[in-house]
């Protein structure tokens, strides 16, 4: 008797502890949920520059299929100029983008028109609407953004999180009909199902059958580890009984859907149906086919066993079961089973979401949100983070970069085998960036060089030095004389700097424009010793240059260094016409449920005169007319009046380019990481690779109309005289008004007397 | 003064009017902070002449207003979205603005409009600014100089504001 109470007692404890156990979990945060990181959505409007082959790249990116019915989200069909696409619908931050349909036609210049077309729900056939049947023009409509990464936790699964009523038709009819056929009516275990287990397990002597509800096996996923001894199903008998007594039969569906092991990418975890369906078919849960919800509910079962990328037959066999079970349950017709079982299992070659895809940019956004998020949030929080990424950038830059590099090798051979890059391109109004590459193959992770390698800049502060000189527009001007010739001042060591041209010739008096254009080191540095360290570094920090440099001459000439990163940032103030924006790889972020939680919005500072700027873009794009940067419009059209600065260091170690255009600004480094020589120049190397990114981009040309104080004048520059048109000696560049000398060549003078005399008599 | 420009000045003014009308929106419970990491950013002589081709020709202005129907609609509802008190997404479709034209003038306008309204007068001294820089390369035109002119005075609340 006494022992009967002790044992009751223990009993009770016992089940006490479970049921504590089965509701800490429950009631608790049940899953930690990887940040989930996307690249900038695709805007579609008019007037958009697209053909209509790269909207298709980008919509099969998007896992999009081709299908002349065009009759569900996430489907399209393109015809004589005229794609006729169903948007798939997306929760932004600024609120849903619902699923459209919708026409794009196209003209030359890329999208012409936007029309949205009747849904097949806005008018069943049969009934016959008196509207809607008009199609409707359209301003905006934006695409899904493409999922690119995640951080995951340290335990790695990975999952999204779905509720109940985002499934798809057939999905839990399939789940309850193959799993568990009593779910709504059994209080958590199934007698028929034990007993059938039991049937078999006695047969074979031992424990093959499961005969398990789903509550039993969200128990067993939850709680308890794989073992399978009589204690443990025991014990998983008692949990499940204690779960079903607290929680509804939807809420532990619920959970079931989004434990359930359906896969593995690499080393993670594929965890719910959400996952799963990113995972599969790169689309979200809710739109899915009966014959793909089919699919993932046949893999609850055995995620590897039917692993529909390696065993397809197998799989394939599984989905048409639970098809046929569909139809023996009444929820399938068979004439619906039998058409799903003709489709294809259709699942996409690579997970879209694989670690591998931009490895450099996910780093760049990872460093930012480390700035104002832990790290475990971002492992567990399930954030969604919209980034400034643009796939069709990035993935083109990636190839350009490689496909250069490799063409750079079978030139240079053996002392270029390890050269390495490191790339960034930006919006260069905004400050987006765009596209990462650090590495010469961008899909290795590593070692970022476009945010780690810190390498002597060479030319490329000289804008610097020359920007703080036109800001002075009393005593500067493009046409001012400098002095290009050696000399040498003494250093803290005991030592002598003494800079070189790189054509080891002395050009004597030179204009700012040519001195800048063709890039010469000694007028450069003369220059920005007579306008003092002190301002060219002030000129360096309003650029944005926030690493500190070296305070001696050699930092005219690149010394110190900076990352491909940091010199984006100071060329985008001279893009942006001197206003300067941080650099942003991220745009908002939203909580697990869709909450906005931050925005990195723009912000704009203004460093420099738009007139300041005005010229010295002006002499950047005489690098490419006339200087160092020529060889690019031997294979660009000269109409994109590209701004652009080249980058060389001593005993080439480090080749540079920096260029921009209207829409984009795009800074190359090349170099070895060892610090070694090489055969390139700025203009060899890095310029290459430019050049090939941008015929590939094909950019818009820069367009950068003089501010109002500035004015195209002939000027000579030895006499510091204005001159008439084509006068000998003289040069057509653009002045500031408080530049512009009062004082006229005689040859200048002399037309404009006669002309004005010649007008009088006309 | 013609018609067209009176509607213009009225336009003007009522849009600054909603700026100014600090008080009524005093009031209101601020929208969920927009939190800003980070507190933000050959030869010798004159032998050589800079090439003429394309320099000679300076280039023509743009279009003096948005003609994007989509950037049109975005501010349009950004507008709609600075009446209710929506500053974050206001903005936010401001950007989207500005993605697709990069120098609207409008968009710029607004968004500075939006940060007096959130007190972030440095950000919208600034952006007001950049506002002008775009608008100093256009044409002369008689709505140019009335949005120069509301551009100013954004400024110069701003900066007054500020101490």
């Amino acid at each position: 008797m006494r022992l009967g109470i002790g044992f009751l007692v223990i009993v009770f404890i016992f089940v006490g502890v479970l049921d504590f156990a089965v509701r800490y979990k429950f009631n608790g945060k049940r899953w930690s949920v990887p940040a989930k990181v996307y690249a900038r959505p695709l805007e579609l409007y008019s007037g958009l520059a697209i053909t209509p082959q790269a909207l298709m790249s980008e919509l099969k990116r998007l896992h999009y299929s081709m299908d002349a019915k065009v009759a569900t989200p996430g489907t399209y069909y393109f015809q004589a100029n005229r794609l006729i696409l169903y948007t798939r619908g997306f929760e932004f931050w600024d609120g849903l983008e619902k699923p459209v349909k919708l026409a794009l036609d196209f003209d030359d210049a890329g999208v012409n028109a936007i029309s949205s077309l009747p849904l097949a729900s806005d008018n069943p056939p049969g009934t016959s609407s008196g509207f809607a049947s008009e199609p409707e023009h359209l301003d905006l409509v934006r695409l899904d953004p493409l999922l690119i990464g995640g951080f995951f936790p340290a335990h790695n699964e990975d999952r999204i999180l779905i509720r109940l009523e985002q499934s798809p038709p057939y999905l839990i009819d399939g789940l309850l009909a193959i799993e568990d056929r009593g779910f709504y009516e059994h209080s958590g275990l199934s007698m028929r199902g034990i007993l059938r287990a039991f049937m078999v397990n006695v047969k074979e002597f031992r424990l093959a059958q499961g005969g398990s509800t789903l509550t039993q096996q969200l128990v067993k996923n939850f709680y308890l580890n794989d073992k399978r001894t009589f204690s443990r199903k025991a014990i998983e008998a008692i949990m499940a009984l204690l779960l079903e007594l607290h929680y509804e039969k939807d809420e532990i569906l619920e959970a079931y859907l989004n434990e359930v092991y359906l896969g593995q990418a690499g080393q993670r975890g594929i965890h719910g149906f959400g996952m799963a369906s990113q995972h599969y078919f790169g689309q979200p849960l809710n739109q899915l086919k009966t014959h793909q919800a089919a699919l993932l509910v046949g893999l609850a079962k055995g995620a590897s066993y039917y692993d529909p990328r390696r065993f397809p037959e197998r799989a394939l066999k599984r989905r048409n079961t639970v098809l046929d079970l569909l139809v023996e349950q009444n929820v399938l017709t068979k004439k619906q089973a039998e058409a799903a079982k003709t489709k294809p299992l259709g699942v996409i070659a690579n997970a879209s979401n694989s670690d591998a895809l931009f490895p450099a940019f996910l780093d760049l956004v990872k460093r930012q949100l480390q700035r104002d998020y832990r790290e475990e949030d971002l492992r567990t929080e399930g954030l969604r983070i919209f980034t400034t990424l643009d796939p069709r950038v990035q993935i083109k830059v990636e190839n350009q970069v490689e496909r250069s590099l490799r063409s750079l090798q079978s030139g240079y051979g053996e002392s270029v085998r390890d050269l390495q890059a490191g790339v960034v391109v930006t919006a260069p109004q905004s400050g987006e960036v765009l596209a990462v590459v650090g590495a010469k193959n961008p899909r290795e992770a590593g070692f970022n060089r476009a945010l780690d390698a810190i390498r002597p800049t060479g030319s490329l502060f000289k804008p610097a030095i020359y920007l703080t000189a036109l800001s002075d527009y009393q005593n500067y001007s493009l046409g001012t004389l400098i002095k290009d010739e050696a000399f040498s001042i003494p250093t803290q060591e005991d030592t002598e700097w003494s800079p070189r041209n790189f054509d080891g010739i002395s050009h004597g008096d030179v204009t700012m424009i040519e001195a800048l254009a063709k890039s010469y080191n000694q007028a450069g540095a003369k220059l920005g010793l007579d306008l003092g360290l002190g301002n060219v570094l002030q000129s360096l920090r309003a650029l944005g240059v926030e690493r500190p440099l070296p305070e001696y001459p050699a930092v005219l000439l690149g010394a110190g260094g900076l990352s491909p990163l940091e010199v984006t940032q100071m060329y985008q103030t001279i893009a942006a016409g001197g206003f300067s924006s941080s650099l942003r790889s991220i745009r908002e972020v939203l909580t697990a449920q869709g909450e906005p939680l931050a925005r990195y919005p723009l912000s704009v500072r203004q460093m420099f005169d738009p007139e300041a700027v005005y010229l010295l873009t002006h002499a950047m794009q005489e690098v490419m007319r006339e200087g160092t940067g020529k060889s690019a419009y031997y294979y660009l059209p000269k109409e994109l009046n590209i701004a652009g600065k080249t980058g060389t260091t001593n005993d080439l170690r480090d080749s540079w380019f920096v260029g921009f255009t209207e829409d984009y600004l795009a800074v190359v480094w090349l170099g070895l990481d060892d610090n070694g020589a090489m055969p390139l120049t700025g203009s060899t190397g890095a310029l290459q690779v430019w050049i090939a990114m941008m015929k590939d981009l094909e950019p818009k040309p820069l367009f950068a109309p003089p501010p109002e104080k500035i004015e195209f004048v002939w000027y000579n520059p030895v006499q510091g005289k204005r001159s008439g048109n084509n006068c000998s000696g003289a040069i057509y560049i653009p002045m500031h008004e408080q530049s512009i000398p009062n004082e006229w060549t005689a040859c200048g003078r002399g037309d404009k007397v006669i002309d004005a005399i010649k007008s009088w008599f006309k | 003064m013609n018609f067209f420009l009176k509607i213009l000045l009225f336009l003007g003014f009522a849009s600054l009017a909603a700026c100014v009308a600090m008080p009524e929106d005093a009031g209101r419970s601020s929208p969920a902070p927009e939190f800003l990491p980070g507190g933000n950013a050959s030869g010798n002589d004159n032998s050589y002449q800079p090439s003429r081709k394309a320099a000679s020709k300076p280039p023509q202005s743009k279009f003096n207003d948005e003609v994007n129907p989509a950037v049109i609609n975005l501010i349009s509802s950004a507008r709609d979205l600075k009446n209710r008190g929506e500053y974050p997404a206001c903005a936010a479709k401001l950007e989207r603005a500005l993605r697709i034209d990069p120098e609207s003038v409008s968009a710029y306008t607004l968004l500075a409009e939006v940060r007096l309204l959130q007190e972030q007068n440095l950000a919208a001294e600034q952006l007001a600014r950049k506002a002008m820089a775009i608008l100093a390369q256009r044409k002369r035109s008689s709505n140019k100089e009335l949005q120069m002119e509301h551009l100013r005075l954004i400024v110069a609340e701003a900066r007054s504001e500020r101490h």
